[in-house]
């Protein structure tokens, strides 16, 4: 210990070394501390990780494919089923063949409704299709109404809850949608 | 100790800031290791966010059945009415000759499906979707697509101060199979075993009958031509006609009618697909 009060430039040379290794510690722990605050905030989960994932809140599902993949692969009187059906739609509507698009709306529409579950107060159901890019050119039907209604402002804002289902005619396209779900939808 | 705290006051001011901040740094970290835990057992508050996941697989599933089958039908449509099938092609007023089939037939048209799978899964805009990572292999009119550790992200839920809470990751392994005989059309190799059977037969009528049999999926007919020695088709007949050659004509429409594309490739007509070919000299 007498050794350190004689040298002087020994006391400057350990003073240097904490101050450097202070600076050192000090940016890891600024590091670390940001990256757990980083961590800590992002919250993510996998799916089919085997973690425990509490769920809350409304378990029905609205938007679920099947119904939608369901509807358009169940099949007419003919055996056609109503994606064809749509897409033959989509070409008479692409063509302005009107006439005819308007009686192949009629079998899809007879046909989406047949395959929606009867109107309960518990089953309110809703299917859209829409030639993008052309007034006045959808399929609308529900099974709490006539077909031939058009959608109100409130169902439409049910439909926009759902992801929308595409398929193409060349380059145009058709969106379809299919919500289950509120019974309000249906009024 | 004593010694330090009297000798070294810059020493001892630094040993106790390495103390604290290692408390501090055990602090930090036990409290982010916590929170990072609560991270992974948090509830969530809105299970739509794992419907959506799940409609997203779906949905791209859907768009990659859609896309093999437009594609196939363009192919289809290309190769019938090239007579791209047909090996060494030869026409004879304006059918092709149908002799022999091309012995890879089915890889050229496997390749040329591929291709236009590509253009039309393209048009789906489907996310992270990298279509040089898709494994496509067709065996025997089954297509397998694979898509393996796609990765689909949802939005991210967010609480009432508007920050990120929860977003879910998913590695979706597609897998989906179509089988193309759904499209109620028949391979080319069928169409070959069907002609090898039907097209010594003399009687149209019979050699019609021969066609429809072994192939349900299309109507068929067959005509007879005959012509004299200028080129001219005969329609009637009399004791001076001479018939200097002869061929018979069979025309094969599919019962179905798809979405297709005219010869320019970008015209849409709804219609049959129709193959034409001469199966015998006489």
């Amino acid at each position: 210990m007498l050794l350190y009060n004689l040298n002087k430039k020994g006391t400057l040379g350990t003073t240097l070394t904490w101050f450097v290794a202070f600076i050192i510690i000090f940016v890891l722990m600024f590091t670390f501390i940001m990256a757990t605050g980083w961590l800590a905030l992002k919250k993510i989960f996998m799916v089919g990780g085997g973690n425990d994932i509490d769920i809350q809140g409304n378990t029905i599902q609205p938007i679920s494919f099947n119904n939608l993949n369901s509807i358009l692969n169940s099949e007419d009187e003919t055996g056609v089923t109503i994606k064809d059906r749509l897409y033959e739609w989509g070409y008479y509507v692409k063509k302005d063949e009107n006439l005819k698009a308007d009686e192949v709306k009629e079998i899809i529409s007879r046909n989406v409704k047949s395959n929606m579950p009867d109107f309960t107060e518990n089953d309110c159901y809703l299917f859209y299709a829409y030639y993008e890019g052309k007034s006045f050119t959808s399929i609308e039907v529900s099974n709490g109404k006539d077909i031939n209604e058009r959608f109100s402002t409130g169902q439409n804002n049910y439909l926009n809850k759902v992801i929308a289902t595409y398929i193409y005619i060349g380059e145009d396209r058709i969106k379809i949608q299919s919500y289950g779900g509120d019974i309000d939808a249906c009024y | 100790m004593r010694a330090i705290k009297l000798n070294d006051k810059r020493g001892d001011i630094a040993v106790v800031l390495v103390v604290f901040m290692t408390l501090l740094l055990i602090g930090v970290s036990l409290y982010g290791f916590n929170s990072l835990r609560k991270g992974i057992v948090d509830t969530v508050p809105n299970p739509n966010i794992l419907d959506g996941i799940y409609f997203s697989e779906d949905q791209y599933k859907f768009y990659i059945g859609e896309s093999v089958g437009r594609a196939y039908l363009d192919t289809y449509q290309e190769y019938a009415v090239n007579g791209n099938y047909i090996q060494n092609k030869v026409t004879k007023d304006s059918y092709f000759k149908f002799e022999t089939l091309k012995p890879d037939v089915n890889e050229r048209f496997n390749e040329l499906m591929k291709e236009k799978f590509v253009e039309e899964v393209k048009k789906y805009n489907i996310e992270n979707l990298n279509v040089d990572e898709v494994d496509i292999n067709v065996v025997e009119g089954n297509v397998n697509v694979q898509i393996p550790n796609y990765k689909i992200n949802s939005d991210s839920i967010q609480n009432d101060e508007g920050v990120s809470i929860v977003k879910v990751n998913y590695d979706a392994n597609i897998n989906e199979n179509i089988n193309l005989k759904k499209y109620s059309l028949h391979s080319f190799e069928e169409i070959y075993n069907a002609k090898e059977k039907c097209k010594d037969i003399a009687t149209m009528s019979d050699k019609k009958k021969c066609y429809k049999d072994n192939l349900k999926n299309f109507n068929a007919d067959a005509v007879l031509i005959r012509k004299d020695a200028n080129g001219n088709e005969i329609t009637a007949f009399d004791e001076n006609t001479v018939v200097a050659n002869a061929y018979s004509k069979v025309v094969l429409t599919s019962k179905n009618k798809y979405i297709l594309k005219g010869k320019e490739g970008r015209d849409l007509y709804l219609g049959n697909i129709q193959m034409i070919f001469i199966d015998k000299d006489i």
